[in-house]
């Protein structure tokens, strides 16, 4: 368990001295300062507006630092050679994965505390009160970074770093559009029961929609951006289930990658 | 007590796909044993297969066929690596990190921990002529022979029963080759069986008590050197491992 700590926090020092996370830092908080005027321009409430905007920046940053840095994590140490006098140590494989994994995970805990921060700020330079759910959406933000960084570091587990931002990448929007995918297609369906003469689009399309739906994690779960924006209710237990979704593709993920990372061989 | 156990080892490696996923057999079925208290050489010429075995020894390739244990256990175990310092050829290391903070990181990994771990670190660096004034500089600044210095610091500040060294001089000016070989004679001379690979022929002459050399993955002598040295079945009776190499070389 110890070594597990000190190759996360091994892990963690790395990430905060890479200046790529500042890099996205900066663009994130360039985005967010835009959506003052992005709320100025629209014909909405400026609130609302610089309130979704930024939550999707969130999110959209937390892709990039999973994309650039959490594909790298792995690599970067095969690349460098790092990872022989790492393993040569008397550490398990899964503890590394699993290491690197925490330590990455810390940097989107002080991300999501930085970002969640400078909308506090962007709204209070903007003269609106700061709603205290939009934590709730930080929150759910951080699950969505910390499940999209699990497949990242799966994919890197055993294929290239181009490849495998290609396929996390992939992942990201097939999970947000499948759910309004088989949506749309229930509505086809009803359509075409009701017009005569209209042809049924053919039944591997609903099927790859729903196997795309069931075999990835549902990211789209954890957006609440409308619920917080809009001020709607959040059904009862929401995050419970919304967390468990997380905690649970996050630990299957991680042991598929171990079981990969533990069968490979470093040449 | 053998330290070091490999029996018919083969490893086969797989080209990629730009290769038409040809197999490479880098070593092929050789067999030898590290005995506790040796110091002991394990030469070829480049691909002979060395660092492919070390590797293995190591847990961080598999082995294809046959049987390798490192201090009884199957290297993949984690528990056979508590005893064992190793420092891979021309090692790299994260240049993000100060030499301290490296040598605080391995040497916690390797269960040296609180007040011990500065002594450890002090007496490592000590050994291996680690200047502590490089210790606080990040890595990316160090030169390759600095990184290799620090290489042996972080095998050897556990205390380990057994050190498994890759080409350790690899990369190293006159000086630097002088004092590795040093340290390695006093930790030898204090009980920790040494395993090393290397070009340098004439210190393994000089310094090693056992040697094997492999040519082309397979195992051609293994044993005491002096018995190397002195084969009666050479009827040109070769005492240099430079002559007895090269005509291996030339058998294979």
């Amino acid at each position: 368990m110890r070594e597990l700590i000190w190759i996360a926090l091994s892990s963690f020092r790395e990430t905060v001295r890479d200046k790529i996370l500042y890099t996205l830092l900066f663009f994130v908080l360039l985005l967010f300062a835009f959506s003052i005027l992005l709320g100025e321009w629209s014909v909405f409430s400026q609130q609302k507006v610089i309130t979704d905007f930024s939550l999707g920046v969130m999110s959209l940053g937390g892709l990039a630092i999973a994309i650039f840095i959490g594909v790298g994590l792995i690599q970067k140490e095969i690349q460098r050679k790092t990872i022989l006098t790492l393993l040569s140590k008397p550490v398990h494989r899964w503890q590394f994965l699993v290491g690197k994994y925490l330590g990455l995970v810390m940097v989107l805990v002080l991300n999501i505390l930085v970002m969640t921060a400078a909308l506090w700020l962007v709204l209070k330079l903007s003269g609106f009160p700061f709603d205290p759910r939009l934590l709730l959406a930080s929150y759910e933000t951080f699950w969505e970074m910390a499940v999209i960084t699990a497949v990242a570091l799966f994919f890197s587990s055993f294929s290239t770093p181009v490849v495998s931002s290609l396929l996390t990448f992939a992942v990201f929007l097939a999970s947000h559009l499948s759910g309004g995918i088989l949506q749309y297609l229930e509505t086809m369906k009803k359509a075409v029961g009701k017009i005569p003469g209209a042809t049924p689009l053919p039944a591997y399309v609903e099927w790859t929609a729903k196997t795309v739906r069931f075999a990835l994690p549902d990211l789209e779960i954890f957006n609440i951006r409308s619920v917080v924006v809009h001020s709607l209710p959040l059904p009862d237990m929401y995050l419970v289930w919304s967390t468990l979704h997380g905690i649970g593709w996050t630990v299957f993920l991680m042991a598929l990658s171990s079981v990969w990372f533990s069968r490979r061989d470093f040449v | 007590m053998n330290l070091v156990e490999i029996q018919n080892f083969s490893k086969v490696y797989r080209l990629g796909i730009e290769h038409g996923l040809k197999k490479v057999e880098a070593v092929k079925s050789i067999s030898l044993t590290v005995p506790e208290g040796a110091l002991y050489g394990f030469i070829g010429p480049n691909g002979a297969g060395k660092t492919t075995t070390i590797k293995t020894l190591m847990g961080l390739l598999r082995p294809t066929s046959g049987t390798v244990l490192l201090m009884g256990k199957n290297p993949l175990d984690p528990a056979s690596r508590v005893q064992v310092g190793f420092q891979p050829e021309q090692p790299y290391f994260y240049d993000y990190l100060t030499g301290q903070e490296l040598l605080s990181f391995y040497g916690r990994l390797s269960g040296v921990r609180g007040q011990d771990l500065s002594k450890s670190i002090e007496e490592a660096c000590d050994l291996c002529k680690v200047d502590p004034s490089w210790l606080t500089r990040r890595l990316r600044t160090y030169s390759k022979g600095m990184s290799q210095r620090l290489g042996l610091a972080q095998a050897v500040l556990h205390k380990p029963k057994l050190l498994i060294l890759d080409e350790p001089m690899s990369g190293l000016d006159p000086m630097g080759r002088r004092d590795v070989r040093l340290a390695m004679l006093e930790l030898h001379k204090a009980g920790t069986t040494i395993f090393y690979s290397s070009h340098v022929l004439s210190d393994v002459e000089e310094v090693c008590t056992h040697a094997a050399m492999v040519v082309r993955g397979t195992l051609r002598r293994e044993g005491l050197l002096s018995e190397i040295l002195n084969n009666p079945d050479d009827p040109e009776h070769r005492q240099k491992l430079e002559d007895i190499l090269a005509r291996e070389v030339e058998l294979a």
